[in-house]
């Protein structure tokens, strides 16, 4: 998963985009990891899931995965500590802590897992159910059933009607949202903490009683393919998009979490009630809670809420084992070992032609540079290992790659990287935006020579030292509000194991210099990277392709350039400053 | 199974947001507001110079953006790579912009210096503030960034739609308008002619004490934060107040702008001049835009029937109160949609903002905003940054102690009467200025425009 906490400044100080791949609801969906966003949004974090409904307020933060991570990969290992720790008159797991809040797990008889968070700084309380679902469980030619049908949990019940779930919300003085991503789905509560449990009768009743309304259903489907065309004009997420089609092949992971039109115009009801009733069910549903509550309390109240929700379901099918079509999968590190002690053969660091090459135009006069190489899993010892790449790579201005590129080079005006593991497998992700100055091989040259060079060399004491600093501090940033602490457990939980989210500093110490070399000699090497350019019209169509050549010249003579960091955003941040009130009410 | 029980939400329980504060003058002349937030883990900082982006000159536009985000790129005691790696290891940052300076740290000192890295960030924070060098070679860099970003933005419909809606609403600078309305990162034509010494001067004219608000929030002693920060700014120049805001706007009417682009969508803004923070109507139009256009959720109409029962969009909203400040901010609908739902877009416009102008809200609209607004008053605030930001903003606005507590009265006051009278006087849709950027043409937004507007009564 990605590192690049939200705060940090990414060359120009400008905050750098976070980079989780499954989002929050209400921004427009399916970027990839730390894309850059094109006009409007282009200082807002990108947004992976997609997502609709929604209600009030913005939703929890995006990043699920800017916490520490551990490399916890085998369930079954996983399962044996938990049940080693536990104590037997208890149902709680063991008792961890991150941020003043106090987390630990149990299970419910019904399968369903909950988390609880104990914080009482403020009065509020988080409440998020993840439902072990995502775009990777689609069949092809319903695409995007996932994110329609989280839209459609805001449309009724056979208990309540469309719109209840806002209206209850807000009636609460609540906020809620949803999101979507390629492993899970979400939907987040966030309460006062008198009123808090109300979420869980909402979401007991919507797990069981989806009407899903023939009329709401195609009103709906409107306002999805109206989100879809949202996308289609974005310039990054059309590259990305194309990049990760080619990285990914035919597994689910390369499909746009939104589906395509035509994926989405063949869902029917029929289709969409059965991937409902296959997936929301309390065995594939982890509830967490983070905030102003008693945990025991909240078991009670949870136990009670989904009390009659238990039903025997299809187990959702298996995905198929990630596996880049680019290259064959590297030499996986298996938890428990240490790539250190076992390094993996030798690959070639600069062998030739990249895997695959992809271009598009696009109408304006952006050089936009995608590059995604077959990444980490989701808490293996290569995710952590990857999170020290980005950060060295690209966070802050004193970055190898964003000194070199951006701040004092001139081959682009931003780059940034994003580890992207997931449940399955990952991708790890780079995007720049090349100056007018430089050509497209001089400008792959100067990335690949920064990775070159931590493959070779590894990092030095320094730049592990800063690493670890920006990936430590990153820890306060990521649990000062209760639902960004909520939102990371339960992802974690989803892709790899919740603990991740809270032992984050002891999980990255435990990173060598040799792990990074080592993880970018095995997995970053352009032999086995997808590369996307989007360029000007006129430029795409006379794209040369001898890039590959040019690149390599260019490194034989040690080039050397920069990139840095986009710094304003669209039409809501381009006013006046004598325009605001920063209310409670209005921000 | 539970199931949602309304009749559990009836009781109304206000969450009052309490934000302690204590406001210091320093001796330079400044303004120093310390937030205390018990345990906070970050620490939080936002440095407020009056004037910004609306002194830029008249064709110099981005000068004022130019000179913020340039000012942390150097100091007489850092050069910008030193400044990245004393704060980078902190979780630290400063960023520069138009307004002034923004920052923050993490809030994990040492054992030996447990309140190490809020002081770092001020003594930096102090350093840009009052001894920025502008390096040459990093003028030219930043400059030659922000150009080829500004040409990038030259085809984006977002960002050009936002600015032509800024200029039909506020003017552009010429003509007896004031500067408002003009681009805070200027245009590349405008950024072109920037020179390093433009920015030199302008840090001299502009970035004085005086005209400064600085607010910091974490885990911190006021008293040793006024200390601190009083030797850190020992020496600064006061100078002088800033020109007071020109507020010649142009007359509210009908305007139309376009931006041609082949998208798949067609941005959309339409609205026109709005009212100031202070303005007595500011509650009533709170909860007007609650009912009309900014949620909560889809509860609000235009959501309500642009979106969920038409399905014209993902994206669509309304909105007055976000944008009060000193001036007059906008009334502002906004919508991504296909080019052929653009007819049906402005028609609910207009007609959601005709109903809101001759009908009452009813007592259950009137109930829901009241509840929301009241439940989630406090939410939000658990982070630093948005502490500092809300009482720089406070304080820039001149609003008296109290005020929050205040204005969670005076919406809890707000009755169907004043919602009406709010909306008769503020939204005018035969007044609606429109701003398009997609594949559509400005002969076809005017039909579309009046076509929505021809039953409206005379």
């Amino acid at each position: 998963m990605t590192i690049e906490p939200n705060h940090q400044s990414n060359g120009d100080g400008r905050t750098s985009p976070a980079s989780d791949p499954s989002s929050r609801s209400r921004t427009q969906g399916d970027r990839p990891a730390a894309a850059p966003t094109s006009g409007a949004a282009e200082s807002g974090p990108p947004e992976t899931a997609s997502s609709g409904s929604s209600s009030a307020g913005s939703g929890p933060r995006g990043s699920c995965a800017t916490g520490s991570r551990t490399a916890v990969s085998d369930p079954a290992a996983s399962d044996a500590a938990d049940h080693a720790s536990r104590d037997p008159d208890t149902p709680w797991s063991e008792t961890l802590e991150r941020g003043g809040c106090r987390v630990a797990e149990t299970t419910l008889a019904s399968g369903m897992r909950l988390i609880v968070g104990e914080r009482h700084t403020d009065p509020i309380v988080a409440v998020l159910v993840f439902y072990g679902v995502g775009s990777v469980h689609e069949p092809a030619e319903i695409a995007g059933v996932s994110h329609f049908l989280e839209h459609m949990m805001f449309k009724g019940t056979k208990t309540v009607g469309k719109g209840e779930v806002d209206r209850l919300t807000a009636l609460l003085g609540g906020q809620n949202n949803a999101f979507t991503g390629k492993d899970h789905t979400g939907y987040w509560f966030e309460f006062a903490s008198d009123r808090w449990t109300q979420a869980l009768a909402i979401e007991a009743d919507r797990m069981a009683n989806l009407a899903l309304d023939p009329v709401e259903f195609e009103a709906e489907r409107e306002v999805v393919l109206e989100e879809l065309a949202m996308g289609l004009d974005d310039p990054w997420r059309a590259i990305s998009q194309d990049v990760e089609t080619l990285a990914c092949g035919d597994h689910p992971y390369g499909r746009p979490i939104i589906g395509t039109k035509e994926s989405v115009e063949a869902i029917t009801r029929e289709a969409m009630y059965a991937h409902y009733r296959s997936a929301y069910a309390p065995s594939n549903a982890t509830v967490v809670v983070c905030g102003d509550v008693e945990r025991d309390d909240v078991l009670a109240q949870v136990a009670t809420a989904f009390a009659d929700a238990a039903r025997d379901v299809e187990p959702l099918p298996t995905p198929e084992p990630f596996e880049s079509a680019l290259v064959a999968p590297p030499d996986v590190t298996l938890a428990g070992t240490s790539p250190a002690a076992e390094p993996a053969a030798e690959p070639a660091l600069r062998s030739g032609p990249v895997a695959h090459r992809v271009r598009r135009t696009w109408p304006d006069e952006g050089h936009r540079l995608c590059i995604v190489w077959p990444g980490a899993r989701c808490g293996d010892v290569d995710d952590f290992a990857l999170d020290f790449v980005q950060t060295i790579l690209t966070t802050g201005r004193n970055a190898t790659m964003t000194r070199a590129l951006v701040v004092d080079g001139d081959l682009c005006t931003y780059v940034s990287t994003a580890n992207d593991a997931r449940a399955h497998g990952g991708l790890f992700w780079l995007f720049a935006q090349g100056s007018n100055a430089a050509g497209e091989a001089q400008l792959e040259a100067s990335i690949e020579a920064q990775i070159l060079r931590l493959a070779e060399d590894g990092p030095t004491a320094a730049e592990m030292e800063r690493a670890m600093g920006i990936l430590v501090s990153g820890d306060a940033f990521e649990s000062e509000g209760v639902s960004d602490v909520a939102e990371q457990l339960g992802g974690f939980a989803l892709d790899a194991d919740w603990r991740i989210a809270l032992d984050g500093g002891e999980r990255h110490r435990a990173i060598t210099a040799d792990q990074v070399r080592d993880v970018c000699r095995r997995l970053l090497p352009f032999s086995r990277a997808a590369v996307g350019w989007s360029l000007p019209a006129e430029e795409g169509a006379s794209a040369s392709e001898a890039v590959d050549t040019a690149i390599g010249a260019a490194l034989d003579a040690g080039d050397d350039a920069g990139v840095e960091a986009i710094e304003e955003g669209g039409f809501d941040d381009d006013a006046s400053d004598d325009r605001e009130s920063n209310d409670p009410v209005t921000s | 199974m539970s199931t949602p029980d309304p009749t559990a939400l009836t009781e109304p329980r206000s969450l009052r947001l309490s934000i302690p504060s204590i406001e210091f003058e320093l001796s330079c002349g400044a303004r120093l507001i310390v937030s205390p937030r018990a345990k906070a883990a970050v620490t939080s900082l936002v440095v407020s110079i009056e004037g910004g982006a609306r002194l830029d000159p008249i064709g110099r536009e981005g000068t004022a953006q130019l000179a913020g985000s340039l000012a942390v790129e150097g100091t007489e005691r850092h050069s910008e790579s030193e400044l990245a790696a004393i704060l980078e290891p902190l979780g630290g940052s400063l960023v520069g912009d138009a307004s002034g300076l923004s920052g923050s740290a993490a809030a994990v000192g040492t054992p030996e210096s447990p309140d190490a890295n809020w002081r770092t960030l001020l003594d930096l924070a102090a350093e840009v503030l009052v001894r920025p060098t502008y390096p040459i070679e990093r003028f030219e860099r930043r400059k030659s960034i922000a150009l080829e970003r500004l040409r990038v933005d030259e085809a984006d419909p977002r960002v050009q739609v936002g600015r032509l809606f800024n200029t039909l609403v506020y003017g552009t600078g010429t003509g007896g308008t004031s500067g408002i309305g003009r681009p805070r990162r200027g245009t590349f034509e405008s950024v072109s002619g920037i020179e390093r010494e433009d920015l030199v001067r302008w840090h001299a004219e502009t970035w004085v004490a005086s005209r400064t608000i600085i607010g910091i929030c974490g885990d911190l002693d006021p008293e040793a934060v006024r200390d601190h920060l009083e030797s850190a700014l020992a020496g600064w120049r006061t100078g002088v107040a800033a020109p007071p805001i020109d507020d010649r706007f142009p007359p509210r009417t009908t305007r139309i702008a376009t931006f041609r682009a082949e998208r798949e969508q067609v941005q959309l803004l339409a609205g026109h001049l709005g009212i100031r923070r202070l303005d007595p109507r500011y509650a009533a139009c709170v909860v007007m835009d609650h009912v009309l256009g900014t949620g909560p959720g889809f509860t609000d109409r235009i959501s309500k029937r642009l979106r969920d029962e038409e399905g014209l969009a993902y994206s669509v909203s309304a909105t007055t109160a976000a944008s009060a400040g000193r001036v007059e901010g906008v009334f502002q609908a906004s919508i991504a949609t296909s080019p052929d739902k653009v007819a049906a877009a402005l028609a609910g416009f207009v007609e959601e903002m005709e109903r809101i102008r001759t009908e009452p809200v009813t007592p259950d609209e009137l109930h829901l905003v009241k509840q929301y607004l009241s439940g989630s008053f406090a939410m939000g605030f658990e982070k630093t940054s948005r502490r500092a930001s809300q009482v720089v903003t406070a304080a820039r606005l001149g609003l008296p102690e109290g005020h929050l507590d205040q204005l969670l009265d005076d919406l809890m006051a707000v009755d169907a009467e004043a919602v009406l009278a709010c909306a008769r006087d503020v939204l005018d849709p035969r007044a609606l200025s429109v701003a398009v950027a997609g594949p559509l043409d400005e002969g076809t937004v005017r039909a579309h425009l009046d076509a929505a507007r021809a039953g409206l009564a005379e």
